[in-house]
């Protein structure tokens, strides 16, 4: 792989031993994120998309282990971190915003305090200094001065979503992973938010993860892409050409069922069945029973990515 | 359409009479009271509500009318007050031709029959207690009193082919060893097993995988067709509510602010609330652009003004929005406005 990444995760699996079983939520995945990129890994409930995001963070939660690879950030093997340095690692290096974060913001402080304290913390500030850059960072992510004094009860669910990204970015991390950021929101809140996000990568040059199931959002914040199906990667490219010729069928069927709004008589038809029991994995390509275009090769063996070019890969065994 | 009916839809606020009328709202107000936590001086303070603002809005049988709003806008509340879940402090429910009495059991029970709720949350939905089966059929057996074992299983199988669920997979198991997609067919198949002729679905696929809303999306749809059921579809989506509704009422803080047939307000949207709904909508190729006055500090829902509730996120604002809300009227034949500055497509 090209070492020009600023977040290189090779052959990265994480197991979770359960008394039923070993569930792989991530098998194998190999992916690179440029500095300054913004990668969509989209994936249904259960692919593992959020696995990953944890893994980064080296957080994921027992039983789960990282069980084979590597992942290095800005050439830190982090998997090596202990203590201190891991300590540091987290949210100075890499911040996440956690699905449905915005309800774990503390009821009983302001979210300014809450914020400061974060910073106090982690830095050897002083609590004016801190208070300072609270109201910079309110700034940075759309919102007015008044806010630091308010309690999160004050606050429409688009303005916790924002003060949890303040509260992610307040040590000035490199990288930005957002889990589900806009998945409880309205739809006029969600766009704001991408706004949000979109301008932080531009202004803090940060490199973002957006960790999400819904297709349509993409577009208008995501660089690339990466397509998770069962724990795997599945395809990978820039979000404009995976748009326009998506290459796996699964990818393709994600793209089908997307609305139009403005289109007469359009039929979006899903994806039949349901994504697979982790226990209980099909044979071969995990997405064969659900693919259209599934033949005997599928069911036999599990293609593995192939370049495509342009930057593109995919594992499919259409494309072999 | 009888004559009679657009009759009385010209006039706009009345209220739509005729056989083919399934239901008919006339000047709508719920109130709830909150205790909420605003404190003055040491004691709670008490203030009163308003989900549903006045509502007065009319659907023919057979007809999908999408109800468009962010969260606060009162469509919930209003979907809830159809089916008789929520009590309104003020105006008139017909249902079919009957006025809808929230304090007569009977009238209630005479209600649940004719409409049926599908809610949000597949997860809470089901008594995670109760084996799926039998509260699909429990409706058969309380609402329309069926007692006969045999009738009752034949009816089940049918409901659950309709809702594309295979008997043999689902029956005897909990809530939590279904997935998502097929707890929302149970639950679309628990509101469709006493043949009613509304069904209130509530946001039922913003829950969901993309991947499996579409299967939902077309079974509604296909209810609608083949079952002739009238179908209230509660949204924050519009692009949804465009794919499954025939009219469309765009709701803002308790008020409609928007009616007409989907399409029509989808290509060209006249209220400045139903244009930001319609950009916002994530596309592949990105989102719309929108001009909304930016001014977030506290949450905006609290202070009320006298004029049009849209005035403080409003770029077209002028003052005569400021001091009298507008009312919904009609302004072309089938679609209703309140705003005095509609935007007008070039």
């Amino acid at each position: 792989m090209n070492s020009n990444y600023f977040i290189e995760i090779q052959g990265l699996t994480v197991s979770f031993n359960t008394p039923q079983g070993e569930i792989r939520a991530v098998d194998g995945v190999s992916l690179g994120v440029r500095k300054g990129e913004t990668l969509a890994l989209v994936g249904e409930s259960g692919s593992g998309k959020t696995t990953l995001g944890l893994a980064l963070l080296k957080m994921v939660p027992p039983p789960g282990r990282i069980t084979q690879g590597s992942i290095n950030v800005d050439n830190i093997d982090i998997l090596e971190l202990r203590g201190e340095a891991l300590r540091r690692y987290r949210w100075k290096k890499v911040a996440m915003v956690f699905q449905s974060a915005m309800n774990a913001l503390d009821p009983v402080k302001t979210v300014g305090s809450q914020i400061a304290e974060t910073i106090v913390q982690h830095e050897n500030v002083d609590k004016k200094q801190a208070k300072a850059r609270v109201l910079k960072l309110l700034e940075t992510v759309g919102l007015a001065p008044e806010v630091a004094e308010s309690y999160p009860h004050q606050l429409s669910g688009g303005m916790k979503q924002r003060v949890v990204i303040a509260l992610a970015i307040c040590l000035n991390p490199e990288v930005l992973i957002a889990d589900e950021p806009t998945t409880a929101l309205d739809v006029v809140v969600q766009a704001e938010i991408m706004r949000v996000l979109k301008e932080l990568k531009e202004r803090l040059n940060l490199t973002i993860i957006l960790i999400t199931h819904d297709v349509s959002i993409i577009g208008s914040v995501s660089d690339r892409v990466a397509i998770m199906y069962a724990g795997r990667l599945v395809e990978e490219g820039p979000t404009s050409s995976v748009i326009t010729e998506p290459s796996h069928p699964y990818t393709q069927a994600l793209l089908a069922s997307l609305i139009e709004p403005r289109r007469d008589g359009q039929v979006v038809v899903g994806i039949q069945g349901s994504p697979p029991n982790p226990l209980a994995l099909p044979s071969g390509c995990k997405f064969n029973p659900r693919c259209l275009y599934a033949f005997e090769r599928c069911r036999n063996g599990e293609p593995t990515l192939i370049e495509l070019g342009r930057d593109r890969r995919v594992a499919c065994w259409l494309r072999c | 359409m009888r004559d009679s009916d657009i009759e009385n839809e010209l006039e706009g606020v009345t209220r739509l009479e005729g056989v083919n009328v399934s239901i008919s709202l006339n000047n709508l107000i719920v109130e709830f009271e909150d205790y909420g936590v605003q404190l003055e001086g040491l004691r709670l303070k008490r203030r009163i509500v308003k989900a549903v603002d006045g509502v007065s809005l009319g659907v023919r049988k057979g007809e999908t009318l999408a109800l468009v709003g962010e969260s606060g806008s009162g469509k919930t509340t209003l979907g809830r007050t159809i089916v008789g879940l929520t009590k309104p402090t003020h105006g008139e429910v017909y249902v079919e031709g009957e006025l809808i009495d929230y304090e007569d059991k009977e009238s209630l029970k005479r209600l649940w029959r004719k409409a049926q709720m599908v809610f949000q949350d597949p997860y809470s939905t089901f008594n995670p207690l109760e084996r799926v089966t039998d509260a699909v059929k429990k409706p058969l057996i309380k609402l329309v009193g069926i007692r006969s074992e045999s009738e009752i299983e034949s009816r089940l199988r049918d409901v659950l082919n309709n809702v594309g669920l295979d008997y043999s997979q689902i029956v005897g198991k909990y809530p939590n060893q279904l997935s998502g997609g097929q707890r929302q067919r149970a639950a679309i198949a628990r509101a469709l097993i006493s043949n009613p002729s509304i069904i209130v679905a509530d946001e039922p696929v913003s829950m969901l995988d993309v991947s499996l809303r579409a299967g939902i999306l077309n079974l509604l749809k296909k209810i609608n067709k083949e079952n002739g059921v009238t179908i209230i579809f509660i949204t924050h989506d519009l692009a949804v509510a465009s794919y499954i509704g025939d009219k469309v009422a765009v709701m803002y803080r308790g008020r409609v602010v928007e009616f007409g047939p989907v399409k029509d307000v989808m290509f060209s949207p006249y209220h400045p609330y139903t244009n930001l709904l319609i950009s916002s909508i994530p596309t592949l190729s990105g989102h719309g652009e929108w001009l909304e006055r930016k001014d977030l500090t506290k949450n905006s829902d609290q202070g009320r003004i006298s004029g049009c509730r849209f005035y403080p996120r409003c770029p077209f604002r002028t003052d005569a929005c400021k001091d009298t809300e507008p009312t919904l009227i009609e302004i072309e034949k089938g679609r209703k406005l309140a705003c005095y500055n509609p935007i007008r497509s070039p």
